[in-house]
């Protein structure tokens, strides 16, 4: 999970997207959630309340279910329903709580946008740069046009994807353990006061 | 009257025989006769280098089809077909990749099974896709750093 929880922290510091354009809406989202941690009156903020609305900034436009339910893979068939619900609901908070942990502290990311690539009808890549703390990072989103309209299925930083690296850490994990294992494991994670945001399974 | 029964008789014994023989070249060289029982997918890599027509494609490193074609497409991106029998149902979001065995084996293309429940059908497209890791694009990047000279 430790580049999948990078890739995601970068992937909201770089950008978000759906319908009319989803290329506007994508920037825009991300405009909102780098605003609500660097913008004014920040500071002010407890953590709490950043999460709350980070997570607000990206389900107004996305169903985080899709990025985490592809992650999940072939597994997601041995889970119950209760056990879907719950590690969805769990995974969430975990990247949510890495992500703002990892954050703090930081100054304002610089994020540029490029033109985005079609892949057939209804694929989309909007490849983005993200400068944070002097580094660089090539970031890329991959959206598809679903019924609910625009939604991100995958963020690519520096040709890893996050949807593949997670897969393959749920799989190792599902390969010997339970969802009962697994649940344990994130609960166990979120009740850590600072999350290291290279943080793993 | 005889003979020609004889002649009939020759014949279908040849015809049958070299029915059998088309057969067994059919099932040898592994191609299918009528229909068959395989369907073929697509995936787009920004480089396919290594794979060729009859590369494996794996899941969990066990042979499930083969890989049939590779072409540029009009986007200049490498375009693989791949064979797979019809018993296997391969969800939409069906992770392919190019992979190596070994640190110099042969490339091969490596399926990570999604769970969507929207299986693919015959000529359908896999969009997630991974092209090899370039260990020279990796070391001249970790001996250059970035364009920006602050990755050293």
């Amino acid at each position: 999970m430790k580049r999948g929880a990078l890739i995601f922290l970068l992937f909201l510091t770089g950008g978000l997207y759906a319908d009319p354009d989803p290329v506007i809406e994508l920037q825009d989202s991300v405009a909102v959630a780098v605003e609500v941690l660097f913008g004014e009156g920040s500071e002010s903020k407890s953590v709490e309340a950043k999460r709350t609305a980070v997570r607000a900034a990206f389900e107004a436009n996305y169903n985080m279910d899709i990025i985490i339910r592809r992650a999940i893979g072939r597994n997601w068939r041995r889970l119950s329903e209760d056990e879907q619900a719950q590690i969805l609901e769990l995974i969430k908070e975990v990247v949510l709580k890495a992500y703002i942990d990892g954050m703090d502290g930081k100054s304002r990311p610089e994020i540029s946008y490029s033109e985005a690539i079609k892949n057939g009808e209804n694929r989309l890549e909007i490849p983005s740069t993200v400068k944070l703390e002097g580094r660089t990072v090539h970031l890329k989103y991959k959206l598809a046009h679903m019924q609910s309209g625009w939604e991100l299925y995958d963020l690519i930083a520096e040709e890893i994807s996050l949807v593949s690296n997670y897969r393959q850490q749920f799989d190792e994990h599902f390969r010997r353990g339970t969802a009962a294992e697994l649940i344990e494991k994130l609960l166990e994670l979120l009740k850590h006061e600072k999350l290291d945001p290279k943080v793993t399974l | 009257m005889k003979n020609k029964k004889i002649e009939y008789l020759v014949g279908c014994f040849v015809l049958a025989g070299l029915a059998a023989i088309l057969y067994l070249a059919i099932q040898v060289g592994g191609a299918r006769l009528l229909g068959g029982d395989s369907y073929e997918l697509k995936a787009q890599f920004s480089s396919a280098a290594g794979v060729n027509p009859g590369s494996r494609v794996e899941i969990a490193g066990v042979r499930v089809g083969t890989v049939k074609r590779v072409d540029l497409d009009k986007a200049y991106f490498a375009m693989v077909t791949l064979e797979l029998p019809n018993s296997l149902k391969v969800d939409e979001d069906t992770i392919a990749s190019v992979k190596t065995s070994g640190l110099i084996g042969d490339r091969f293309i490596e399926l990570s099974p999604g769970g969507s429940d929207f299986y693919l059908e015959d000529g359908g497209m896999i969009y997630d896709t991974e092209s090899a890791l370039d260990i020279e694009d990796l070391i001249s990047r970790f001996a250059l750093g970035g364009i920006d000279g602050k990755e050293k």
